[in-house]
């Protein structure tokens, strides 16, 4: 399988702190690949500067062979890589079908005389709003299209989450603890859907604490720990390495 | 079915207002509806900024002072019509809209608030300062209305009396509105209120920021600009006096009282806020201290503004019946 994201010696230093230190990381086209590790060891800024949201201090990120880093976030979103927030950030005084419609942004690309005289800008606006509706009821939030945003449950932010991400073509998806704080019947159902999604042929790259998710969802497992990689492969290898035990656990006392 | 009833009673309501001069004799009254229209144009245009993009924007009366003294200047120096002059005050403005839009591009709040503030400033003391051009602080006058319109032999339209002035901010007002109505329903509207909820995550779905910020100054820019030039061919005579930071308030006050971010709310508070002063007349220099408080009390009980008090009694209404128990 090709390599469809590739980092190397990604470095990210927040005034003396190493968030993220010499990270090497690569995701193959298709697979669903799961970051996990100790709170704070760096996988949320992992994130942050695969999609732009910061700048590196040194290192480089490939997406399909092409070179990201001096891009911006929405050009970022153009190559094909979106992402969903681990504390959700959707837009709360907009209705959902409206937080899913502005994502179309890159298929409508209005101007503002377009938007004025153009017929073909309102066919574009339209199927956008046909697109927002379909995601909205993958993730089964149909029902609700027309409230806020803000008025929806933790888990139902999530899923709008993934309904915007999704709605955007995505070729790689990042998702940053798309179950966290959810019950074990809401993080099934977010399970079966990363299932279709992957069906679909899409990658997905996420971060996630819940393991029983984790083991059973990810064909690759990559270890962070202090902001380096300290264990990568298969989820059954990985569970058993003692570094990652020692991370997750500590090390037993010495008598 | 319900596009149809809104595109009758909007029928209906520009027909009763083409009826208002027949009703209205008094040139005074007139004089205040008139004003009132070129306030609608200013909040409205005030609201794409502050209230859809929620970016607050303290120099808006220095985009209304531009269009005035440029469609002013365009005229008056350079000899051109004045409805091309009208149309150069709202494109001078979108230029200063946009030249002030690039350094604000990412200050936010109280720092955006105070920058466009000072750009306020700045261009009210350049109108007071550079006489040759704008004649300081006493002002230009004589500016010329804008020619009769003459079909064949007849006269169908002269700018003498106070109704001909009236129709031409109704069609603006209308044409305006229409313009700033389908922005906002369309996907650049949405644009607008995604960057107000959270930029960054307007990024992350592939929205250029940069680029949908400076053509949200260079839109409220253009319909001030557009007032601005109304304005100076209406009275006819333009002065620093009347484009200070009070100005700004005051159209502040008409976006957030009538209902931050919404259509209609601007509208509402932009023809509340030019007669309220004059009913106020009595009570002349305390007015704005009234102001504060009404703008207070709008903060604490209606923060969606008279809009949002509408709405949430409709709604509440309907729900009210909806709900069994």
């Amino acid at each position: 399988m090709e390599t469809i994201l590739r980092a190397e010696g990604l470095t990210k230093y927040f005034g003396g702190l190493a968030a993220v230190e010499n990270f090497d990381l690569f995701v193959k086209k298709g697979e669903i690949l799961s970051l996990i590790g100790p709170n704070g060891a760096g996988k949320t800024t992992t994130f942050n500067l695969i999609t732009g949201l910061e700048s590196p201090t040194r290192g480089k990120i490939t997406f399909k062979g092409e070179e990201i880093i001096e891009l911006r976030p929405h050009e970022i979103v153009e190559k094909g890589i979106a992402r969903t927030f681990q504390i959700t950030r959707v837009f709360r005084k907009m209705t959902l079908l409206e937080n899913v419609a502005v994502a179309q942004h890159i298929a409508i690309r209005p101007t503002i005389s377009s938007t004025l005289f153009s017929l073909s800008e309102r066919k574009r606006e339209k199927s956008g709003l046909e697109k927002a509706e379909k995601m909205l009821r993958f993730v089964n939030l149909f029902p609700k299209r027309e409230e806020l945003a803000t008025n929806l449950s933790l888990g139902e932010q999530k899923r709008l989450e993934l309904a915007i991400a999704l709605s955007m073509n995505p070729e790689l998806l990042l998702l940053d603890e798309p179950v966290a704080g959810m019950n074990p019947k809401e993080t099934e159902e977010v399970i079966d859907l990363i299932g279709v999604i992957r069906g679909e042929g899409i990658t997905v790259f996420l971060i996630e604490h819940d393991m029983k998710m984790v083991m059973g969802v990810s064909e690759r497992i990559v270890v962070m720990n202090y902001g380096k990689k300290i264990a990568e492969g298969p989820p059954e290898e990985v569970s058993r390495n003692p570094a990652v035990i020692e991370a997750y656990l500590g090390r037993r006392s010495p008598e | 079915m319900k596009g149809s009833t809104k595109f009758i009673t909007g029928l209906l309501v520009i027909g009763g207002l083409v009826c208002v001069p027949w009703i209205v004799k008094n040139p005074y009254y007139l004089h205040i509806i008139i004003m009132s229209g070129i306030f609608v144009l200013l909040a409205s245009s005030m609201n794409l900024i502050t209230g859809c993009t929620g970016r607050l924007n303290l120099g808006h009366a220095a985009f209304y002072g531009i269009g005035a003294y440029g469609s002013t200047l365009v005229v008056m120096k350079l000899g051109f019509p004045v409805w091309f002059g009208m149309v150069m005050g709202g494109l001078i403005t979108v230029f200063f809209g946009v030249l002030i839009g690039i350094p604000c591009l990412k200050l936010k709040g109280s720092y955006l608030a105070i920058t466009t503030l000072a750009f306020g400033e700045i261009t009210r003391l350049a109108m007071i300062n550079f006489v040759p051009l704008t004649n300081g602080p006493l002002g230009i006058r004589g500016i010329p209305g804008p020619p009769t319109i003459v079909f064949g032999h007849t006269t169908l339209i002269s700018f003498e009396s106070k109704t001909s002035y009236y129709y031409l901010i109704l069609v603006l007002c209308v044409l305006c509105l229409l313009i700033i109505r389908r922005v906002l329903n369309s996907q650049i509207g949405r644009t607008f209120m995604a960057i107000r909820e959270d930029e960054v995550r307007a990024e992350t779905v592939g929205i250029d920021t940069i680029q949908v910020k400076i053509m949200n100054f260079a839109l409220g820019a253009f319909f001030a600009g557009i007032a601005g030039s109304f304005y100076a061919h209406y009275v006819r005579f333009i002065s620093p006096d009347t484009f200070t930071l009070g100005e700004t308030f005051t159209m502040l006050t008409m976006v957030v009282i009538g209902g931050l971010g919404t259509f209609y709310g601007p509208i509402i508070g932009g023809v509340i806020f030019t007669f309220l002063p004059e009913l106020l007349r009595a009570i002349a220099e305390y007015r704005m201290i009234l102001y504060g408080l009404m703008m207070s009390v709008a903060i604490i009980f209606m923060p969606d503004g008279i809009i949002g008090l509408f709405q949430s009694w409709i709604t509440g209404r309907t729900k009210k019946g909806d709900k069994p128990t």
